[in-house]
């Protein structure tokens, strides 16, 4: 562990999991342009519901962020994600004739639920450094996906998924993915074990919901009642 | 006369109460014919949710407008921790689960959903809003525990005795009364958009107990 960053050290540990969500059908389907309109549009909806508990677990950390310079970052990344990719959904809703409202009364499915519950709950009982290592997966994970799809010959502007990847593969959601990286790296040095031990479990479980969260969307997953 | 809150939301759901009432796994417990290892599966992650459930009360607790109901809540939370979490550990041991191991569990993703579900209303919402999420499991076992002591009476060999006259227990229903009459009398100012909340909050409350039921008859696993 000596001379290894805490990214590093969390990605190890969560093994195989990293990967497989950066591999999932659903995000293959989508590189290739096939995936179908109607598994996207399902996507679409639940992540924004997502979306909207992600910011709300955001707006906790804010709130406890140790220092004004962080408590202002935050802020940062709370706007980005209320705006910029909230805007990428609602600009693609609206190209599928799916309106605002239509959007905002989304029932959330099971995986994405537990998700929103489990930002909330990281963000509620634990410290920044906590929900940053929770949401790492989503946030950093997307920049992963978003700067391997933009960098694709066949990602051209005609490519139907070309502004998804534009989204995540461009320069404004990749200085956050820096910025992610970074300050988890900064409040992440001199841990104590037991602290290390508390982050693997929520980075771990950060990767677990990407990867659940995409095999909900190809499935079109529902309540079972 | 009005009906109240509880009964209101308790309506709402339809079969979805009774669906959670009969799942299998309870039929099994019931008839005695349940699995060993599906009823130790379910003793330790019920333990985990029993953690949880007790951490989301005690963020409710400081929330708790009125002195006097601060009593009751710090009651039930020592009541789950010191008592019925005791319960887990000696049925855990009867059932040949080592306390290390019982210790060493993590949370399925139905029981883990289920905490941060629990976590998230607590932290998010009043007090109102948490006993919304924990009324259909708390009124639901004292009903499930009832039925299945009369299915077990006279059985005295019965596997699953202890279990079941826990929660068919006196102390218990008396729990699940109360519980109703602190969410009625709470809930009595809520305005029409809050109701519909809690009516959200108390079918997901449902969803999760069947869901949870389900997680212990399969023996749930994390896929990745």
């Amino acid at each position: 562990m000596v001379g290894k960053t805490l990214f590093e050290t969390l990605k190890q540990n969560a093994g195989a999991r990293w990967q497989q969500a950066q591999d999932h059908a659903f995000v293959q389907a989508l590189a290739r342009g096939d995936l179908a309109q109607r598994k996207y549009v399902y996507y679409l909806k639940q992540d924004y519901a997502y979306l909207e508990g992600y910011s709300r677990a955001i707006a906790l950390a804010t709130a406890k962020a140790p220092a004004l310079a962080l408590l202002e970052q935050f802020a940062g990344l709370l706007h980005e994600t209320l705006t910029l990719e909230m805007q990428l959904h609602r600009d693609y809703c609206a190209e599928f004739s799916i309106n605002a409202e239509e959007l905002t009364a989304t029932e959330p499915a099971p995986v994405c639920q537990a998700y929103i519950d489990f930002c909330i709950a990281a963000a509620a009982t634990g410290d920044s450094l906590d929900l940053l290592t929770a949401l790492a997966p989503c946030g950093i994970g997307y920049g992963e996906i978003g700067a391997r799809l933009i960098a694709l010959p066949e990602m051209k502007p005609s490519h139907p998924y070309h502004k998804w990847a534009a989204t995540y593969g461009g320069e404004e959601y990749q200085a956050y993915v820096r910025w992610m990286v970074q300050t988890l790296n900064k409040l992440g040095t001199g841990l104590p074990d037991e602290r290390t031990a508390q982050l693997n479990r929520y980075f771990r479980l950060g990767c677990r919901y990407e990867w659940l969260f995409w095999e909900m969307a190809w499935r079109e997953e529902s309540w079972p009642l | 006369m009005a009906t109240s809150l509880y009964g209101t939301l308790k309506a709402g759901v339809g079969e979805l109460w009774a669906k959670a009432q009969t799942h299998p796994f309870v039929n099994a417990i019931g008839d005695g014919t349940l699995p060993r290892e599906k009823f130790a599966y379910y003793l330790m992650q019920d333990h985990l949710y029993l953690v949880g459930y007790s951490r989301a009360l005690s963020i409710a607790m400081a929330k708790v407008r009125d002195y006097p109901w601060m009593n009751g809540f710090a009651r039930l939370v020592n009541d789950t921790l010191n008592v019925e979490m005791q319960l887990h550990r000696e049925l855990c041991t009867e059932f040949g689960i080592p306390s290390g191991e019982l210790l060493r569990a993590k949370p399925s993703p139905t029981c883990q959903a289920n905490i941060d579900f629990f976590m998230a209303t607590a932290a998010m919402g009043d007090e109102v809003d948490l006993l919304a999420t924990m009324l259909p499991c708390e009124v639901g076992y004292v009903e499930i525990g009832i039925c299945l002591a009369k299915e077990a009476a006279g059985k005295p060999d019965h596997p699953y005795r202890k279990w079941i006259d826990t929660y068919a227990a006196d102390e218990y229903q008396e729990f699940a009364r109360w519980m109703i009459s602190v969410f009625n009398h709470f809930a009595v100012e809520t305005s029409d958009e809050h109701i519909s909340h809690l009516q959200h909050l108390f079918t997901l409350g449902c969803r999760y107990m069947w869901l949870f039921w389900e997680m212990a008859w399969t023996e749930e696993q994390w896929p990745v």
